[in-house]
């Protein structure tokens, strides 16, 4: 299973509705995808796709149910991992409840290809968290000076706290592919600069009236028009998946995810 | 005790000075435990009754030569060892201790260039508790609070009591997160805690304050203590039992984009 944090420097950049429809456009390409919604402060995975989600994480981690038992089949090969806001307090946490969450998360595993983590904006601890045990980082941003900056300054604290040295970005309301190429020209010049950090080109992502018109509908574009630009631009995305994410995976391989998130959790006690 | 303790050293020392007078005093504990010096040659009796032995208890130590006299005087060393570290009230590490720890820390942490933390907590509304109920439930309250703090921590982080009700946590080789994930945990700790009060049980909170050096600088004892002592100000203010994180500068500016990238990203 590879584990793919979405991820982005400021909100409202479009950053769960990618993970929802790039979810879905890898699904269609025949992977077996989990989206995890670990976006604290919304947990608006659900509502994207017209969900309200009865049961969640919480009530994993309360032991009142199991973690399959919460899965959503949002589509053939894509479920939901629905969370709901302060649940994934990780500090919160006990240990106890992160080593069973951890074990369940790594039986999980082996039934999918491909892990999601919709991880929330800005620098809270989270999404750093999050970002940093993740075998890759997707970064959203859109050609907004500020999300730009935003966007900078995440890979700023995530390289020099979390020793994360590439990312793979998505430019999301683009007029065209050249303008997607232009920001990634220029962030990725800036953080090999002053960070060493290689950011690589993922896709860039029009801005669509289509999409907006299927937030409204509380549907995914994806579904609602596959054919709208889009969906187009995350379908081509969803087929070279294997050669944007190629990443070598590092020691997460041998623990599994969760056995990192539980080790990170724990710290250093010797 | 510790006074009787340190009266039993001075009587020793002063004995020792005698017979070896190149002998440094901060030598003493280690020439005891080698053995170097031999007990007979120090006129013990007068070492005992410094430290609150009686006259009767002196006497059956005298009347038994092979009774091994090393043991006992080891035993008071390194209680005497322990006092002057230690809170007498809580068992936890005094305010020297934790100078001195916090010190060799930063310094350590400069080698190494892994962080180091220092969490401060001070027990909420404590006045209340002596006020209310008496300085015996006060200090129950400090001892119980000590515990539980003790029982949060990792093997290599330590507690000490720095003030009436304030405790320091250095949290050494840590990062922002887990410090502030420990501080948490101590928090709920201690808000589970209950202190029996005849048929009552009393609940306990802390406010607590966290901050963490930056490596790449160097950082003093005073510079981080006034971070971590501010973040729990803030925590004071915020309504208590809760745990606030100073963020230092130089974090700030490694965070914030410069100027000149600022520049070169929208230029």
């Amino acid at each position: 299973m590879k584990t793919i944090a979405i991820t982005s420097g400021k909100g409202g950049v479009g950053k769960t509705n990618m993970a929802v429809n790039y979810g879905l456009a890898l699904a269609n390409q025949g992977k077996r995808v989990l989206i995890f919604d670990a976006d604290l402060g919304l947990a608006n995975v659900d509502i994207l796709f017209g969900y309200s989600c009865k049961h969640t994480l919480a009530d994993v981690i309360e032991n009142k149910l199991q973690l399959t038992d919460i899965l959503v089949d949002a589509q053939d090969g894509l479920k939901i991992l629905p969370s709901s806001s302060g649940v994934l307090r990780l500090e919160r946490l006990s240990m106890s409840q992160l080593a069973s969450l951890a074990d369940a998360m790594d039986r999980l595993s082996s039934r999918f290809d491909v892990l999601l983590i919709d991880t929330g904006a800005g620098m809270t601890d989270s999404v750093l968290f999050f970002s940093s045990v993740a075998d890759e980082i997707l970064l959203v941003t859109t050609p907004e000076p500020t999300a730009i900056t935003d966007g900078y300054a995440l890979v700023k604290v995530l390289a020099s706290e979390y020793d994360v040295k590439s990312l793979v970005l998505l430019v999301n309301e683009v007029i065209d592919n050249k303008e997607a190429h232009a920001v990634h020209k220029k962030l990725a010049a800036v953080c090999e600069k002053h960070l060493g950090v290689e950011i690589r080109f993922g896709t860039g992502v029009a801005k669509d009236t289509q999409l907006e018109k299927a937030v409204r509908e509380r549907r995914p574009v994806y579904i609602s028009y596959p054919t709208s630009p889009a969906s187009q631009s995350l379908r081509s995305f969803a087929r070279i998946f294997d050669t944007v994410f190629t990443k070598p995976k590092n020691e997460i391989a041998q623990t599994g995810f969760w056995g990192e998130v539980f080790h990170k959790r724990e710290g250093r006690k010797a | 005790m510790a006074q009787n303790l340190s009266d039993f050293i001075d009587a020793i020392s002063l004995q020792l000075t005698k017979l070896a007078p190149d002998l440094r005093p901060d030598q003493l504990r280690h020439k005891c435990r080698g053995g170097v010096v031999f007990w007979s040659d120090l006129d013990l009796a007068e070492s005992f009754r410094a430290i609150g032995l009686s006259d009767k208890q002196i006497a059956i130590i005298e009347a038994n030569p092979h009774l091994d006299r090393t043991p006992i005087i080891q035993q008071l060393l390194e209680e005497l060892a322990r006092t002057t570290l230690e809170d007498g009230l809580t068992h936890v590490y005094n305010r020297r201790y934790f100078e001195r720890s916090m010190n060799s820390e930063l310094d350590r942490s400069r080698r190494d260039q892994r962080p180091c933390g220092l969490v401060l907590l001070d027990i909420d509304h404590f006045k209340k508790f002596n006020d209310t109920y008496g300085h015996d439930i006060g200090d129950l309250v400090l001892k119980s609070v000590a515990n539980t703090i003790n029982d949060s921590l990792r093997s290599t982080d330590t507690v000490s009591r720095v003030g009436g009700e304030e405790f320091a946590i250095i949290v050494p080789n840590t990062f922002r997160m887990d410090a502030s994930y420990l501080a948490e945990r101590i928090r709920q700790s201690v808000e589970e805690l209950r202190v029996p009060y005849q048929n009552e049980s009393l609940q306990v909170t802390i406010s607590l304050g966290v901050a963490i050096n930056d490596p790449k600088i160097v950082t003093s004892l005073d510079a981080i203590y006034k971070r971590a002592d501010n973040a729990l100000y803030e925590a004071k203010n915020s309504g208590r039992n809760c745990v606030r994180f100073s963020i230092a500068e130089s974090e700030k500016s490694s965070s914030a984009v410069t100027a000149d990238e600022r520049n070169e990203l929208l230029g």
